[in-house]
Parts: structure tokens; C-alpha cells; sequence
């Protein structure tokens, strides 16, 4: 079976040292609990019980943006989690 | 006088010296508010549009607001208001810190400066009224000195706003710079330039009443709390640099002249990889700022430090090509001393340098990823020599001197060069950008976080309405001023901004009366262009962003011409403006705007 890519930015990634994960396809909230069990170091304040912490999204597949963790992501699909905040 | 204002302005004629004490009705207040709504009314009240931007007669303003002096986050912010040198449209640039608290205590909601000095002058207002210093010996010096030798001269209890070499050339980009932050975009320095002005130095005594002090510091500490809040994490603890990563992996960071949206290099650039070199770094704040955005990093060998913004390293970087993070930050550097607007000074080298790659232009060391270029170019643009002249233009009117094919690859609407959002993917933006009245500036319009907005927009009407939401609320957040890093944090925008003006003026504005305020705001902004003679065709979009970028991996990702178009015909409809984007008489009556309206009936 195919995985979901996440990609790291950001505090995420440096407090992690870890750049991308390959995860089982499932819900997104599926998807981050699996991310939380292995990088710890995002608990809490950035992603918690399968969900995304205030202040983060993931753009998935460069398609769109959302924080649901309900949405279906399907082997395959690229995730990068990001800031809410996109101000330059 | 009415809590939170002085109630009248100080027009400063320059030669001969004389200050004019001018009231500020009430009503005007409550209608404008401050910052950049108030400056547009100042501009109006002028009849500005008659002058050219670089003329004597061209009045420059720095605008206070309401919220100045108070313990409000974020609110240490002033707006300096003109016709600008680089579009021949509006510009109102923001800045921060001690001059808007020390100009505000001159006992004046905003300062207006017209005329021109009989030599390099820097213009002092205190409590002992208005004066002239001879500055011929700061003829030439950059920003930081400028301030430095002005603090020495006058000291420290004055804030000193100044200009750099650039502004004494007139390059209609220059900044007018106050302690290393810059009212950056559409040439305020070239202006202040123009009227022989090296520096503004403000001192006073005289503070405002709040209206009620009580509830105005609980609410300043609850703003401060809300303030440290996931919303802003991201400025305090990275900056926006943060954006530099994210944005090239979505394809919307715009690379070597727009012809690319992302630049294989970048990382190099990323806030992630200068942290992880370890690149000393300090965080800094504006005055009364709880969040402290700004992240300074010290180039090696160098014993100052840079405020290193995602758009400086979009418009040095990866617009020019260059990938090289040292490069970059002495690049930021060299523009911040010489006073030199960093996005338009990158994109105008972009270009250039895209002209020579197409042979349009015979520089051929004047090569993008060139780190050598990008600081040769910098240096010649500021000092005029050889191709300096050129470049000195900004894209559009260089453009124009090299030929109708260059301009179809100029980077700028109305003039201004465009911001690091790459429009191909970003429909609101693009909008945002084309109907601005300031030109492609992201500030004012803030439509991009329609694109980036997790509850996506359904159909384009939707999409319209919400950026038009997003410019609205920009235009109060510049008029009250606050930062707009602050506006994660508001759940209901308009209530609390209410209620700030509550506690600072008494008034009891209701939500929906400051969102007509907005209205009035935007649509006066535009009124001003067009008696300064703005045409349709201004609102406008660089023909590239039609196209797909050379080596993007969907190759359908540009913005459709058509869509584009419909986007724009929608916004005017829901601004209630004509098909071609032009303000009715009967909404500048409605909105209290007939005042000027007199000037647009035929003499
Ligand atoms: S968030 Fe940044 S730009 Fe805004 S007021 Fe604070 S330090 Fe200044």
C-alpha cells in the first residue's frame, strides 16, 4: 500500500530535524495522530489528539487548504503542514 | 478637543518658513479616523492631485491616529501620505516606533509638509515651533548615520525620521527611514528628497486624554495577552522569513523576473536553514509591540545586524536569482542604508536582468544568480553612474525607454513592483493587486489570505466578496493604525475595533458604521487617482501571470485571463462602481465624499 507524505516547515522542522514522513493514508486526524506517535516533539502545540494545533494548516497536494481532520487523504497525497498565516 | 486627537494638523510651508495651524473637525475624524484614512482626507482637503508627486507644491503628510500614545499593542504607528513619484497615484506608507509617539506629542494629529528648502535642511517642529537646521553636512549619508549624527546633534529626546542617499536623488523607491524601519513603498524619501528635506526631527509634551483610561488599559492588556496567542507564533518565532520555504515548495515564491514560481536554491535561503547554520540572530519589536516580528541576523565579518523580511529575500533572492543567504542579507543591508525600497529595488534588478538575457539590454555582467551584479546594480542605482540611471526608474519607466516588448515583462501594476506572491495560483490576490489603488502592494489590500484561507470560496462571487472583506479591514487596521500581524487574533474585527475607539475617543461607533468607514476609506483612495487622472486600464495584471511559469510541475497553474477579467467586472459591481471601475457620483454623496466631488464636475 502507498503512503501520505507530510512535509515540515517551519519550528516543525527544526525542532523535529525531520524534513518529511511517510505516513499510512487514512483521515488527516488519522494521518497527525500517526505524525504525533512518531515526532513527539510536535505535541501539544502544534498538532494534539489528531488534530491541528491553533495556527497551523496543511495544504494538501498544493490543492487546498484546510485543518478538518476529517478529510480523506489517499496514498499518494502530499501534505505540508504550515502556518495559518501566510502575511509577508 | 476630542478625546484621542489634538484636533488639528500642522501645514509646514518651507520656504518661506511658516506653520499654519489647521482645526480638524470632528466629523472629519470619526469619518477618516487617522493613518492612511486621514492622510487621504488631508490629501483631498490639498486638492493634491493637481501636483506632481516630485514638485515644491506636493504636499507630503505623517499621519498620527486615535490609538497613538496608547498602551494598545501594536499601535506606535504613523502614516506618511503623498502622491507617489514612482505610480503618479496614492502612496501611503506606514512605519513604526518612536516618531509616531514623539510627532503625535508635537500637540498634532498629522504634520503636512509642502514647499521646498532653500538648501539640505532638516525640518525640527517642537514646543519652541518649527525651524530650519542646515544639513549640508549629512549631504550623502546613509540612513543609520544620518539618525545617529541627528541624535547627537539634537538628542535623544527626539525621534528623527530621515532619508539616505536614495532620497536625495529623488529614485522614486527611496524610504524614509526612522531607527532601521522604513515607510518603505512608492518613494516617501523621494518626496521628502524633493523638498531638500535630509530629516524630520518631532519633540513634544502635549498628550491626548483617553476617554476611558480604566477599561483602555484592561483592554490593552488583554489585546497583549490575545497578542502571544498561536495566531502571531509564527512572527515571533521565526519572522516572516518563514514564508520563504512554504512558499517555494508551493510554487507561489516568484523567481527570477516571474518567469519561474519557485527557485530550486531557496532552501538556502529559508529562515529553517539559517537557523540551523547558526547564523546569529537576534529578535527585535517595534515600540509597544508585544509580538516582535522582527529577526535581525548579522552577516559574518559584520558588526551590525539585518532585518531580514520574506520580501526582501523574494525581491533580492529569488528574483534575482541569487540563492546565496550572505549575498542576500548585505544586498538588504546596502538598500536599508541607502534607503532604498528592497522590493522594488529586487524586482527592477529582476527585470533588468531579464532584459540583458533577452538582449534587450547590452549589460552583460548584469547576469541573474549573480551575487555581484545584484550589489554592482545597488551601488549604481544609488549613486546614478552608467547603467545606475536606468535602474534608478523602477521597472515601469524603464520599460518604456527600452521598448514596448519590455514592458510586457515589467513586474508592477500602476508602477509599483509587485510583492512576493506569485498571482498564477493566487486568484484574490491577483485581484487584490490589479484594483489597488497604491499599485501591486499587498499591505493595503491583504486579499491574499483569500487564497490561503482554509474555508475556500465558493464560486467567484464568494471570492470577491471576501477579498473585498480583506481590503476593508485592511483600510481601518491603516487608519486606527495597528500592525497587521496583529489580525489572526480578531474574532470580530470590527466590534473590537469599535471598541478601541470607544475606549481612546468616546465614540460609540457601531460595527457596521466602521465598515462604511472602510468603504469611505478605499473609495476615497480611489477617488484620489482618479482626479490624479487614472485610467481602466491601470487596473491591471503584467501579461506573465497569463502564462504558465517556465518550469512549473503543473503546468496549468496560471490565472486564467477570462476569470480574471470576471473577477475584476464582479469587484467593481459589489463596490458599486461602473463596469469600468469608476465611483459614481451618488455613492461619493452617500459616503460623504461630495466635498471633492465638486472637483470632478467640468470647470
Ligand atoms: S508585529 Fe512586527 S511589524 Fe508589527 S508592530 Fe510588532 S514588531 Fe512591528
Amino acid at each position: 500500500m502507498g503512503t501520505t507524505t507530510v512535509e515540515l516547515f517551519g519550528l516543525a522542522r527544526l525542532r523535529t530535524g525531520v524534513r518529511r514522513v511517510e505516513l499510512p493514508p487514512g483521515t488527516l486526524g488519522q494521518v497527525l495522530q500517526e505524525l504525533q506517535r512518531r515526532l513527539p516533539a510536535l505535541a501539544g502545540w502544534c498538532v494534539q489528539d489528531g488534530r491541528l494545533a491553533p495556527g497551523f494548516i496543511v495544504s494538501v497536494n498544493r490543492q487546498y487548504f484546510t485543518q478538518d481532520p476529517q478529510v480523506e487523504l489517499a496514498p499518494g497525497d502530499v501534505v505540508l503542514l504550515i502556518s495559518a498565516d501566510p502575511g509577508g | 478637543m476630542p478625546y484621542g486627537y489634538h484636533g488639528r494638523w500642522l501645514h509646514v510651508q518651507l520656504q518661506p518658513l511658516q506653520a499654519t495651524e489647521q482645526q480638524l473637525p470632528e466629523e472629519v475624524l470619526r469619518r477618516f479616523l487617522g493613518g492612511v484614512g486621514l492622510g487621504t482626507w488631508l490629501l483631498l482637503h490639498l486638492e493634491a492631485w493637481r501636483h506632481e508627486a516630485l514638485t515644491p507644491q506636493a504636499p507630503l503628510a505623517f499621519v498620527f491616529s486615535p490609538l497613538v500614545g496608547s498602551p494598545l499593542t501594536t499601535s506606535a504607528k504613523f502614516a506618511v501620505v503623498s502622491r507617489s513619484p514612482l505610480t503618479g497615484r496614492i502612496n501611503d506608507s506606514l512605519s513604526s516606533s518612536r516618531f509616531a509617539l514623539a510627532g503625535k506629542r508635537t500637540g498634532y494629529d498629522a504634520l503636512v509638509v509642502t514647499g521646498q528648502a532653500p538648501e539640505l535642511s532638516v525640518l525640527v517642529l517642537d514646543s519652541g515651533g518649527v525651524r530650519l537646521l542646515p544639513a549640508g553636512d549629512l549631504a550623502g549619508l546613509s540612513c543609520s548615520a544620518t539618525q545617529a549624527r541627528l541624535q547627537q546633534r539634537l538628542g535623544p529626546e527626539f525621534a528623527v525620521a530621515v532619508i539616505g542617499p536614495a532620497g536625495e536623488a529623488q529614485v522614486p523607491f527611496a524610504t524614509i527611514s526612522h531607527e532601521g524601519r522604513h515607510a518603505g513603498r512608492g518613494g516617501a524619501g523621494a518626496v521628502l528628497g524633493a523638498k531638500r528635506l535630509k530629516a524630520v526631527a518631532v519633540h513634544g509634551d502635549r498628550h491626548v486624554r483617553w476617554a476611558h483610561p480604566e477599561q483602555m488599559a484592561a483592554l490593552a492588556q488583554e489585546l497583549a495577552a490575545r497578542s502571544l496567542g498561536p495566531e502571531t507564533a509564527k512572527y515571533r518565532q521565526l519572522g516572516t522569513l518563514a514564508n520563504v520555504s512554504v512558499f517555494n515548495r508551493l510554487e507561489v515564491l516568484p523567481a527570477r523576473n516571474f518567469q519561474e514560481s519557485s527557485l530550486p536554491g531557496a532552501e538556502r535561503l529559508s529562515v529553517e536553514q539559517l537557523r540551523q547554520d547558526e547564523l546569529p540572530h537576534e529578535r527585535e519589536s517595534c515600540w509597544a509591540c508585544t509580538i516582535g516580528c522582527e529577526h535581525r541576523y548579522q552577516p559574518p565579518g559584520s558588526t551590525g545586524s539585518v532585518r531580514l523580511e520574506y520580501e526582501s529575500v523574494y525581491a533580492l533572492g529569488a528574483m534575482c536569482g541569487v540563492e546565496d543567504p550572505q549575498a542576500v542579507l548585505r544586498a538588504a543591508q546596502a538598500c536599508d542604508e541607502a534607503g532604498l525600497d528592497t522590493i522594488s529595488t529586487g524586482a527592477t534588478l529582476a527585470f533588468a536582468m531579464e532584459c540583458v538575457q533577452r538582449g534587450w539590454l547590452d549589460e552583460p555582467w548584469l547576469r541573474f544568480g549573480s551575487a555581484e551584479a545584484l550589489h554592482r546594480a545597488i551601488h549604481l542605482l544609488v549613486t546614478g553612474h552608467g547603467v545606475g540611471k536606468l535602474l534608478a526608474l523602477g521597472s515601469r519607466r524603464m520599460a518604456r525607454q527600452l521598448g514596448p516588448q519590455a514592458l510586457a515583462i515589467a513586474p508592477q501594476v500602476k508602477g509599483l513592483e509587485l510583492p512576493g506572491y506569485d498571482l498564477r495560483r493566487l486568484p484574490a490576490a491577483a485581484l487584490g493587486l490589479a484594483v489597488n489603488s497604491r499599485g501591486a502592494d499587498h499591505n493595503r489590500s491583504s486579499t491574499y489570505e483569500v487564497d490561503f484561507a482554509t474555508d475556500a470560496p465558493q464560486g467567484d462571487e464568494q471570492l470577491v466578496r471576501q477579498a473585498i472583506a480583506r481590503e476593508d479591514q485592511a483600510a481601518v487596521m491603516d487608519s486606527l493604525i495597528l500592525c497587521k500581524f496583529l489580525r489572526g487574533v480578531f474574532r470580530d474585527f470590527y466590534r473590537e475595533a469599535a471598541r478601541m475607539l470607544w475606549v481612546a475617543t468616546g465614540w460609540n461607533l457601531s460595527a457596521a458604521a466602521l465598515r462604511t468607514t472602510a468603504r469611505r476609506i478605499v473609495t476615497a483612495r480611489r477617488l484620489f487617482n482618479i482626479l490624479c487622472g487614472w485610467q481602466p486600464q491601470e487596473d491591471e495584471l503584467p501579461p506573465r501571470v497569463f502564462q504558465p511559469a517556465a518550469s512549473a510541475a503543473n503546468p496549468s497553474a496560471h490565472l486564467d485571463r477570462r476569470r480574471f477579467e470576471r473577477l475584476r467586472r464582479l469587484y467593481y459591481h459589489q463596490r458599486g462602481w461602473t463596469s469600468e471601475g469608476w465611483v459614481p457620483l451618488e455613492q461619493l454623496q452617500q459616503l460623504g465624499l461630495d466635498v471633492v466631488a465638486s472637483a470632478l464636475q467640468p470647470e
